[in-house]
C-alpha cells in the first residue's frame, strides 16, 4: 500500500497524453517499413516498449516518489532521448522527426522553461548519436505518404490533448483562485469585526472600572450610615433603658457590616481583574504583623469554643503590603473559625531561607470538618464555596479564598491547600520576604516586559488548563527558560504582541477561542508570524497543524523530555544562548541586546559589575560582554571578583572598551578574559563571530585544563 | 473637649457628631475646608477630625493651611477618609495630619487615637 501523497498534476497530465501519443509514435516507426522491409528486432523491441509500456511506468515512477514534479521532468527528458533514438532508426525522415521533436520541446518548455529545453535537445542528440553510432549514419530525410499522415495525426492528437489538459488546469487555477480571494474577503472581515469588538470590550472595560470605583464610593456611604446609626441607636437605647431594643439593632449592625465586607471583596477582585489594584509595600516587622492579626481575630476564633494558638519563630521582617497581607490572614483565619467547632485553630509562622532570598510562610490550620479532594479542586475559584449548602449554613460571599490567593499572587507568592474531610484543613501562604519574586506563573497578571525578562528565552503558554500550563512552566523554569502562562486564546493573543515570546505552546482545545483560530490569527499578525508554534493536543492531527503553519506538534499529556527536545530544535538551548551584557550605559546595552537578539541569541543584562555578579548567581550564561568603565564595581574588580570565586574560566568574557588601554591593563585582563574588542566599531555579524571564537577557544581551553 | 469636626455628608456628619456629644464632647461643624479653616481661627478647638473629600477647599489643602498657620498649627489632626488606599494615608500625613482613620468609623478605635493626641483631654 502506498501512502497517498500529493501527486504534481502534470504526472497524470503527462500520462493522459502518452497514454495517446506513444503508441501512435511506435505505429508511425513501423509505418516506415511499410513498403515490406522487415524492421531489425531491436527497433520492434524498442518500439513496442516505447509505445506500451513507457507511459505507464513513467507515470508510476513520479507517482511513487517523494518529489513527483523533478521525476516528471526526468521522464519528458527521457522522452527527448526515446525521440532521439526515433528519429535516428527511421532515418532523419524529416517530417515527423521535426513534429515529434515540436511536440516535446513546446512540452518542455512549458513544464521546466529553458533548462529543460536545452536538457532535452541534450537528451535528443545523445539518443541520435547513440544510435548513429551503432547502426551509422544514413540520412534518407524522406518517409513513406503513410507516416508522414500518421506522423500529423500522431501531432494532432498531442497538441490536442495537451491543450485540453492545459485548459482544465486552468480552470482549476481560476476556480482555486477565486476561493482563494473569497476566503481572504471573508478573513480580512471577520479580523475587522475582532478588530471592532476588540476596542468595544477596551471600552466596556474601562466604562466598567469607573463604574466600579464610582459604585465603591456610593455603596460604602449609605452603608455607613446604617452601621453608624445602629450603633449609635444601640448606645441611646442602652442610655434611655429601651434594652429590649439593643438585639434588633445589633442584628441590622450585623447584617450591615456583613453586607460592607461583601461589597469590599466584589469590589477588590473586581480591581484585580481589571488591573487597577494598587500595592504599597512598606518595611514591616513579621511579629508585629502577626500581634495585631492576632488581637482582630482572637475574639472570632474563640466564640465557638475553639483555642487559639500561635506558634513563631524568629520572623524579622518583610518588605510587603501589609494592609493585603494582613487582610489575607484574617481571611484565612476567619475561614478557620467559620468552619471549626470547640477545636483548635493554629497560626503558624516560620522563615525560610532559599536560594532565591528569603520565605516567609504562615500556616493556618484548623481541626474543622475539612474538605474532599473534590472540594479543594474548586475552592480557589470564585462564587465556589465547598459546595451550595455549605453556603447556606456558613455564609460568605465565597469570594474570600479567591481573593486571598489573588493577593497571594500579586505579593509575589502563592497560598497552598492540604486537607482532609472531617480532619482540618491547613492553609499555607508563602511570600517572599524581599516582596518581589516574581515568579512565571504570576506573569498573566502582571506581564513582564521584554526588558524585564528574566533571561533565558521566553516561552508563552497559551493553556486553559491552569494545572497542565503550570506543569510545563515549572519544567520550563527549571531549564531556564522564562515561561509565561495564558488561559485563554484573547490573553495569549495580547501577551505574544506585549513579550514577544522565542515560542509559543499553543492548546488546541481551549473554550471560547480554539487553537487553530489563534495560530491562524499569530500566522496574519506580521509581527508575530514569525514566532515557532508547537501545538498541544490530545489528539494527534500533525498534519493539519504543519498546514496551517504550526511549527511542530505535540501530543498529550507531553512528557517533559519531548516539550524540551522540541524547543531545543525550535530555538535552541537555553543554556548555550543567553548572553550576560554588563555596561552601565543603557544605550548600549539596548543596542547589545538588539544585535545578539538578531543572532538569536537570549540576553541578560546588568548595569554594573555587582548586578553581574548576581545575576551569575542566578543562572550561568554561555558568555560574557563586559564593559570596564562602570560605576559601584568597574569590569576589572569585577574580573578579581570572579576569580576569589574561583569561577574565571566557567564562562568566556569578551571585554567592550570604550578606552585605549595601556600595558598593565592590558596585562590584568590577559588569561582572564577571551578577547577584547573596541565599543563601537563592531557590527553585528562580527559581534557573532567572535561570540563564537570565543566560545570554541574556550571550549578547548577548559577540556585542556581539564 | 472641643472638637471640630469638617464633614460634608449630612448624614456621617450628624451620626459623628452625636456620638462625639454623647461622650461629653463639645462639637464644632464645618462642612468644607475654607470654613473648617475660618472655625479653627475662630474657635480654637482642642482637635480637627478631617474628611478629605470636601467641596471648596480639599482636606489636604485645609490641613496644609492650618498647620502653616501658627495660630492652629499646633491643634492636631486626624485625617478622616472612606477609602482605605494606601496612597491617601500617605497623602494625609504628607499634608500635615497627626494621624488617620478609615470610615466606617469604630468608635472604639477612634476615640483610641483622640486620647492618644489629646491625653488630657476631658470626656
Amino acid at each position: 500500500m502506498t501512502t497517498k501523497k500529493k501527486i504534481h498534476p502534470a504526472v497524470r497530465m503527462d500520462f493522459m497524453v502518452r497514454v495517446l501519443t506513444c503508441p501512435l509514435a511506435a505505429l508511425t516507426m513501423f509505418s516506415l517499413f511499410w513498403n515490406g522491409r522487415m524492421p531489425p528486432l531491436w527497433l520492434v523491441a524498442f518500439g513496442a516498449s516505447y509505445g506500451v509500456l513507457w507511459p505507464p511506468l513513467a507515470y508510476a515512477i513520479a507517482r511513487n516518489s517523494r518529489d513527483s514534479k523533478n521525476v516528471e521532468q526526468w521522464n519528458l527528458t527521457a522522452d527527448c532521448l526515446f525521440i532521439g533514438v526515433w528519429i535516428a532508426s527511421t532515418q532523419y525522415s524529416l517530417w515527423p522527426s521535426f513534429l515529434l521533436f515540436a511536440a516535446l520541446h513546446v512540452c518542455n518548455i512549458f513544464f521546466g522553461g529553458t533548462r529543460l529545453a536545452l536538457r532535452g535537445i541534450l537528451a535528443l542528440t545523445i539518443g541520435i548519436l547513440c544510435v548513429g553510432w551503432a547502426i551509422g549514419f544514413n540520412p534518407q530525410f524522406q518517409s513513406p505518404l503513410l507516416t508522414t499522415w500518421l506522423t500529423i495525426g500522431t501531432y494532432l492528437l498531442f497538441t490536442t490533448a495537451f491543450a485540453y489538459q492545459m485548459h482544465a488546469n486552468r480552470k482549476q487555477l481560476t476556480r482555486n483562485r477565486l476561493g482563494l480571494a473569497a476566503r481572504n474577503a471573508e478573513i480580512e472581515d471577520k479580523n475587522a469585526q475582532l478588530a471592532q469588538a476588540r476596542d468595544e470590550a477596551d471600552t466596556a472595560n474601562r466604562a466598567k472600572s469607573m463604574f466600579l470605583a464610582n459604585m465603591s464610593h456610593e455603596l460604602r456611604t449609605p452603608l455607613n450610615a446604617i452601621i453608624g446609626y445602629s450603633e449609635l441607636l444601640t448606645e441611646e437605647a442602652e442610655d434611655t433603658g429601651n434594652r429590649a431594643l439593643v438585639p434588633d439593632i445589633e442584628k441590622i449592625r450585623t447584617a450591615g457590616k456583613h453586607l460592607l465586607g461583601l461589597i469590599n471583596e466584589v469590589l477588590d477582585l473586581s480591581k484585580i481583574e481589571a488591573g487597577k489594584m494598587e500595592l504599597v509595600p512598606e518595611e514591616v516587622d513579621v511579629a508585629e504583623l502577626i500581634d495585631g492579626v492576632r488581637s482582630t481575630v482572637e475574639p472570632l476564633v474563640r466564640k465557638k469554643g475553639n483555642t487559639f494558638s500561635v506558634e513563631c519563630g524568629a520572623l524579622g521582617s518583610m518588605h510587603v503590603d501589609v494592609t493585603r497581607l494582613r487582610q489575607v490572614l484574617i481571611n484565612l483565619l476567619g475561614n478557620a473559625a467559620k468552619f471549626t467547632e470547640n477545636g483548635r485553630v493554629t497560626l503558624r509562622a516560620s522563615r525560610d531561607h532559599g536560594d532565591e532570598g528569603d520565605w516567609l510562610a504562615f500556616e493556618v490550620a484548623d481541626t474543622g470538618i475539612g474538605m474532599t479532594p473534590e472540594q479543594q479542586q474548586h475552592v480557589f475559584q470564585p462564587f465556589a464555596q465547598a459546595d451550595a449548602s455549605t453556603a447556606r449554613k456558613y455564609g460568605g460571599t465565597g469570594l474570600g479564598l479567591t481573593l486571598s490567593r489573588r493577593f497571594a499572587h500579586m505579593l509575589g507568592g502563592d497560598i497552598t491547600l492540604q486537607s482532609s474531610q472531617g480532619v482540618g484543613s491547613t492553609f499555607t501562604v508563602s511570600i517572599p520576604a524581599s516582596g518581589q519574586a516574581a515568579k512565571p506563573l504570576q506573569a498573566a497578571e502582571q506581564p513582564l516586559t521584554e526588558g524585564e525578562a528574566v533571561g533565558g528565552p521566553t516561552i508563552l503558554i497559551i493553556d486553559d488548563d491552569g494545572g497542565g500550563a503550570a506543569v510545563m512552566s515549572r519544567i520550563l523554569a527549571k531549564e531556564g527558560y522564562h515561561a509565561v502562562p495564558a488561559t485563554n486564546g484573547e490573553d495569549g493573543l495580547r501577551l505574544a504582541r506585549e513579550i514577544k515570546p522565542a515560542l509559543i505552546l499553543l492548546d488546541v482545545l481551549m473554550p471560547h477561542v480554539d487553537g487553530w483560530t489563534v495560530l491562524a490569527r499569530l500566522k496574519a499578525d506580521a509581527q508575530l508570524a514569525e514566532i515557532p508554534v508547537v501545538m498541544i493536543s490530545v489528539t494527534p492531527d500533525r498534519r493539519f497543524g504543519v498546514t496551517l503553519g504550526a511549527a511542530d506538534y505535540l501530543v498529550k499529556p507531553v512528557e517533559q523530555a519531548r516539550l524540551l527536545q522540541t524547543l531545543r530544535k525550535h530555538i535552541g538551548d537555553r543554556g548555550e544562548h543567553s548572553v550576560l551584557v554588563i555596561d552601565d550605559d543603557k544605550t548600549t546595552r539596548d543596542m547589545l541586546r538588539r544585535m545578539l537578539e538578531r543572532e538569536t541569541w537570549s540576553v541578560v543584562e546588568a548595569a554594573d559589575g555587582r548586578e553581574g555578579l548576581a545575576q551569575l548567581d542566578k543562572h550561568r550564561p554561555a558568555a560574557i560582554l563586559l564593559d570596564l568603565m562602570m560605576p559601584q564595581m568597574d569590569g576589572f574588580t569585577f574580573l578579581d571578583s570572579l576569580r576569589q570565586r574561583g569561577d574565571e574560566i566557567a564562562v568566556p568574557i569578551i571585554v567592550l572598551s570604550a578606552k585605549e588601554l595601556s600595558r598593565t591593563e592590558l596585562a590584568r585582563l590577559e588569561n582572564q578574559v577571551q578577547k577584547v574588542i573596541e565599543k563601537g566599531h563592531f557590527s553585528h555579524h562580527q559581534l557573532e563571530q567572535v561570540l563564537h571564537s570565543a566560545l570554541a577557544s574556550h571550549k578547548l581551553r577548559t577540556q585542556g585544563e581539564a | 473637649m472641643k472638637i471640630l469636626l469638617v464633614e460634608d455628608n449630612e448624614m456621617n456628619r450628624d451620626m459623628l457628631s452625636r456620638r462625639l456629644q454623647r461622650r461629653g464632647h463639645e462639637v464644632l461643624i464645618a462642612v468644607d475646608g475654607a470654613e473648617a479653616l475660618r472655625v479653627a481661627g475662630e474657635e480654637q478647638p482642642e482637635l480637627v477630625l478631617m474628611d478629605l473629600s470636601l467641596p471648596v477647599m480639599d482636606g489636604w489643602e485645609a490641613t496644609g493651611r492650618m498647620k502653616a498657620d501658627p495660630q492652629t498649627a499646633s491643634i492636631p489632626i486626624i485625617a478622616l477618609t472612606a477609602h482605605a488606599m494606601g496612597a491617601d494615608r500617605e497623602r494625609a500625613l504628607a499634608a500635615g495630619c497627626d494621624d488617620f482613620d478609615t470610615k466606617p468609623i469604630d468608635m472604639e478605635r477612634l476615640t483610641g487615637k483622640i486620647a492618644a493626641l489629646v491625653p488630657d483631654g476631658a470626656t
